[in-house]
């Protein structure tokens, strides 16, 4: 089992919104989806997830709709608003910024220490 | 999501709670199944796969609390751990808890209190059928009327006969008017108040009779046998309830026919007072200029009284064409009937109300002084828990539900306050009038807590606003604890304490100044020990003026001789009933809107009284029949004929009709008689000898002056059984129904007497407390001052200065206050019309004295104070 990396404060939002961006989920499948896409080198709390979900469901982010899941539960699935939509671009591209900013930050000149 | 569906999802919250958690437990259950579901297709044993999806998800109590949080929904709970903290710290305070809770609670109740009043009155359905259709038809006085400029007034028949007629917006128009009635009982005769209405008036309220019939216009046509309605009450506790009343004849006093009882109003019914006896109305008469007519009409459907009113108006400029000299000046108006009902309660719950209102300010002073200083008290405390992380938002928000839970605490005394203090209102105010109660209904209760709330909350706004700026780490440092800040507010705040007080202080007294004034000092003439009864019926079966006369003189004469009996006088009501009273030769001049009220009064009548005559003589034994004819006038009366001139020697025509009448000479001016109603205390007045006018049997009285000896009056009124073959009339006291009459003004000056006082209690008590508090805080600064060498009663003298000049600042700011109230009020009870420098002295020195030992009683304790203490302490 590779070593999990724990979470940037943050960014399990942009995760969740990306995971729920490729079609609607419920809280298990995006817990899945989060792990697929990351090959599995995240580690996603549990109640910190469905913390995230509720709280994006609240700012209108996501769309939530009761349906039936793949063995046939009640499940709650989760889906992408056109608002969720536009936040999940506006945030992948600051990040990805962020990210090119810091690596050449930390690639630059010779390391100390 | 939209702001409003988002405050839609916030405020539902917590009622979805259950379901939101239910969904929960769903989403968490179905997640760890999945889970285990994928182990054990991983290869694990079924029992292996839950324990590892279980440990996996973790504590399921703690993760549905943290998803929680992200649903926005915590905020109940916030509320009630708030709510929770704030009443552990109250309870822990019971002596500022108790004070806070006590000055709320006697401030709502008073304000609710004053509400009910205006509940009652203003804001309570009239108790009639479609009552917002009824109307009351009034005709406007002129600007020079001596009685009320500009006021609704009574209606004349004919006009009131030409708006029944002529109006269209009206579907029905009655008239009525007060009467009394004499009635026969048992061994006495009593007055009781009546009142005569046209037929239809009950139809036309919505009122049947809960058995028999109103009056139809039958009853009223000539020579038809007069018939009587009576109050339920009447029936019940005078007619033994019996159904076999009706059609029995009322035993009315006096040699009028008894009329033939035809029906009983329902319980409670009541118009313009307790009206016991009612009797048909005719709409006869012929002068347009003698109105004594209250005109009351149901609006048609569909009309309104914007609409009636220019109906009525264009209906009387038509009149005043017609008859110039009647209508000079005189305008009508459409008031709704509410106008009517709440006319004599005047606007003195309008001045209780404010007065209170005022009363509760200082309360919610008082209390925000109080948590203020707490809230400096505990900075250490709240300077911690901000420090650990506390938000100002949420510090903000724990003051402001302590404030609410001292709201709420003081509104749930002040329910169970106003259930006290409304037993007194009917005393003050005259809500009975139409059948209205005054009670804590759901209209007074919402005020009562709406007010608790609001006044709970504004109460700790201040202090929190205060704590929300506070500096942190300064506090926990210890420092910033006489911020220039902090005593700007409480500068502030005593400052407003003052002025309050002030003001509810000054209105008081000039309130009850106004009555008192009305009571004791200038009455024109002396009700103590002064005693009446009926003598109207004496002369027994006989309707002969001469036989009465002569059987009145004997009464009178033996009355006289009874020991103790001071003076006695025989005093005949509304003599002539004469239709015009005016200067003689003067034919033209009809500015005059009032008739006087004409007395045939005996030689004593004004010494009996004790009335002061201000010029001429009194009637003299010379004023006989056969001798000129005289008058007395009273000085409203002179006013109004003669001002500014002399009316001595000057002529008065009486009379019905321009020819049918006498002149008399008049030979004395009385004073002005204050009878028991303050509407009465400037009517013109016109007095004639009783041996010179024509009597009939109306209203007539004896007047005694005796000492308060009961046998006195015992024996007064064994002579006059002896004398003639009536039944005993018992005297009665004229001091007692002068209180009668001023009861509601002296009730309400009291009720407004108690509440000012303990408003100016509440005040004197904040404004000490904050004072005091303020002044201990320069304690520090006063021990730095001695420690370089101040002398300590310069230090005082620097506190001192300080503290008069706010209680001056507080006084002016009241003194320009209680003068704007009184201006605001000055038509109602307050009508001061003598300026009264001396209360705004005496209340601006009790504020300077209160907040002089206030502020020197801690500098002078602080001057004692060992410097190094001083400068330890906090």
């Amino acid at each position: 089992v590779p070593a999990r990396a724990a979470l940037v404060p943050g960014t399990l939002d942009l995760l969740i919104l990306r995971a729920v961006s490729l079609g609607r989920l419920h809280g298990y499948g995006v817990l899945l989806r989060i792990e697929q896409i990351s090959n599995g080198a995240l580690l996603i709390e549990q109640s910190a997830l469905y913390q995230a979900l509720y709280r994006l469901e609240q700012q209108g982010l996501l769309a939530t709709e009761w349906g039936a899941s793949d063995n046939n539960r009640r499940a709650k699935f989760y889906e992408l608003t056109s608002a969720g939509r536009r936040r999940l671009k506006q945030e992948t591209t600051s990040w990805t910024a962020f990210v090119r900013a810091m690596t050449a930050a930390l690639s630059t000149g010779p390391m100390e220490a | 999501m939209s702001v409003f569906a988002r405050l839609r999802s916030l405020l539902l919250a917590p009622f979805r709670r259950n379901a939101l958690s239910h969904a929960i437990d769903d989403e968490f259950a179905l997640h760890i199944d999945l889970r285990t579901d994928d182990l054990i297709r991983s290869g694990l044993a079924p029992d292996e796969a839950r324990r590892r999806a279980r440990m996996e998800f973790g504590n399921l109590t703690t993760a549905k609390e943290t998803a929680r949080a992200g649903w926005g929904m915590t905020w109940v709970d916030r509320l009630e751990r708030d709510f929770r903290y704030a009443i552990r710290t109250l309870r822990r305070n019971p002596g500022f808890t108790a004070v806070a809770v006590l000055s709320l609670g006697f401030g709502i109740g008073a304000t609710t209190t004053a509400f009910s009043v205006i509940d009652a009155l203003d804001f309570r359905p009239l108790p009639f059928v479609d009552a917002d259709r009824l109307v009351w038809l009034a005709e406007i006085t002129p600007p020079n009327h001596e009685i009320c400029a500009h006021c609704s007034w009574l209606t004349s028949p004919p006009t009131a006969r030409d708006w029944a007629t002529q109006a269209t917006s009206f579907e029905a128009v009655g008239a009525m008017t007060s009467t009394e009635v004499s009635l026969d009982h048992d061994d006495v005769t009593e007055s009781l108040r009546g009142a005569r209405v046209t037929p239809g008036f009950f139809g036309l309220l919505g009122v049947r009779p809960v058995f028999g019939r109103e009056f139809v216009a039958t009853d009223t046509a000539h020579g038809a046998s007069g018939v009587a309605i009576i109050s339920y009450e009447f029936w019940k506790t005078r007619l033994g309830a019996s159904r076999d009343v009706l059609g029995t004849p009322l035993a009315t006093g006096g040699n009028s026919p008894r009329p033939i009882i035809i029906g009983v109003l329902p319980e409670h019914f009541r118009f313009g007072s307790d009206r016991s006896v009612w009797l048909p109305l005719t709409m006869d008469g012929s002068s347009r200029a003698n109105r004594w007519l209250t005109v009351v009409a149901r609006l048609g459907p569909g009309q309104t009284i914007g609409r009636a009113n220019v109906e009525l108006k264009t209906i009387a400029e038509r009149l005043a064409a017609a008859y110039p000299a009647d209508y000079r000046e005189w305008d009508v108006r459409v008031e709704s009937l509410r106008t009517l009902i709440t006319m004599p309660a005047g606007k003195a719950r309008f001045a209780l109300f404010a007065t209170t209102v005022l009363v509760l300010l200082i309360a919610v002073l008082n209390v925000a002084g109080l948590l203020l200083g707490r809230a400096v008290a505990r900075r250490q405390e709240l300077a911690m828990r901000s420090a650990l992380g506390a938000s100002s938002a949420s510090l903000l928000h724990q003051m402001l539900v302590e404030g609410s839970c001292i709201g709420v605490g003081g509104g749930v005394l002040s329910v169970l306050l106003t259930q006290w203090f409304i037993r007194f209102v009917p005393r003050w105010f005259s809500v009975d009038t139409i059948g209205l109660s005054v009670d804590v209904n759901r209209r007074v209760f919402a005020f009562a807590t709406v007010v608790s709330i609001v006044v709970g909350v504004g109460a700790a706004a201040l202090p929190a606003v205060r704590i929300a700026a506070m500096n942190v780490s300064g506090t926990l440092r210890g420092i910033a604890h006489t911020g220039v800040q902090g005593s700007y507010i409480s500068n502030a705040l005593i400052t407003l304490q003052i002025a309050l007080g002030l003001v509810v202080l000054t209105t008081a007294a000039l309130m009850s100044r106004d009555f008192l004034e009305l009571r004791y000092l200038d009455l024109g003439y002396r009700p103590d020990s002064l005693y009446f009864t009926s003598i109207s019926g004496v002369a027994g079966a006989s309707r002969d003026p001469a036989t009465w006369g002569v059987v009145a003189e004997e009464v009178r004469s033996r009355v006289a001789v009874v020991p103790g009996v001071v003076s006695v006088s025989l005093e005949h009501q509304n003599a002539m009933h004469p239709r015009i009273v005016r200067p003689d030769g003067d034919a033209e001049r009809r500015d005059t809107n009032v008739t006087p009220v004409v007395k045939a009064v005996d030689l004593n009548y004004f010494e009996t009284f004790g009335t002061r005559l201000v010029s001429g003589r009194p009637f003299v034994a010379g004023d006989a029949p056969g001798a000129p004819l005289v008058a007395i006038i009273n000085k409203a009366a002179a006013d109004v004929f003669w001002p500014r001139r002399s009316p001595l020697g000057r002529r008065v025509f009486v009379g019905d009709s321009a020819s049918g009448g006498e002149v008399l000479t008049v030979i004395g001016v009385a004073a002005n008689a204050e009878r028991g109603e303050l509407f009465q205390r400037h009517w013109p007045m016109l007095y004639i000898p009783l041996r010179q006018g024509k009597i009939y049997h109306a209203a007539a009285r004896l007047y005694v002056r005796a000492g308060d000896n009961p046998a006195v009056l015992a024996a007064a009124e064994r002579a006059i059984r002896e004398t003639t073959t009536r039944k005993a009339i018992p005297f009665a006291s004229d001091e007692e129904k002068l209180n009668n009459g001023l009861m509601g003004r002296r009730a309400a000056a009291t009720a407004l007497d108690v509440f000012a006082a303990f408003g100016l209690l509440l005040a004197a008590m904040g404004i000490y407390g904050n004072v005091n508090y303020a002044a201990k805080r320069r304690a520090r600064e006063i021990g730095i001052r001695m420690a370089l060498g101040a002398r300590r009663w310069g230090v005082v003298g620097l506190v001192a200065r300080r503290g008069v000049l706010l209680a001056l600042a507080g006084s002016g700011a009241g003194v320009i206050g209680a003068i704007m109230l009184m201006r605001t009020f000055k038509a109602s009870a307050l009508t001061t019309t003598v300026a009264t420098p001396w209360i705004f002295a005496g209340s601006v020195a009790l504020m300077v004295v209160v907040v002089l030992v206030a502020t020197l009683l801690p500098a002078a304790r602080a001057t004692r104070v060992d410097v190094v203490i001083a400068l330890r302490a906090e």
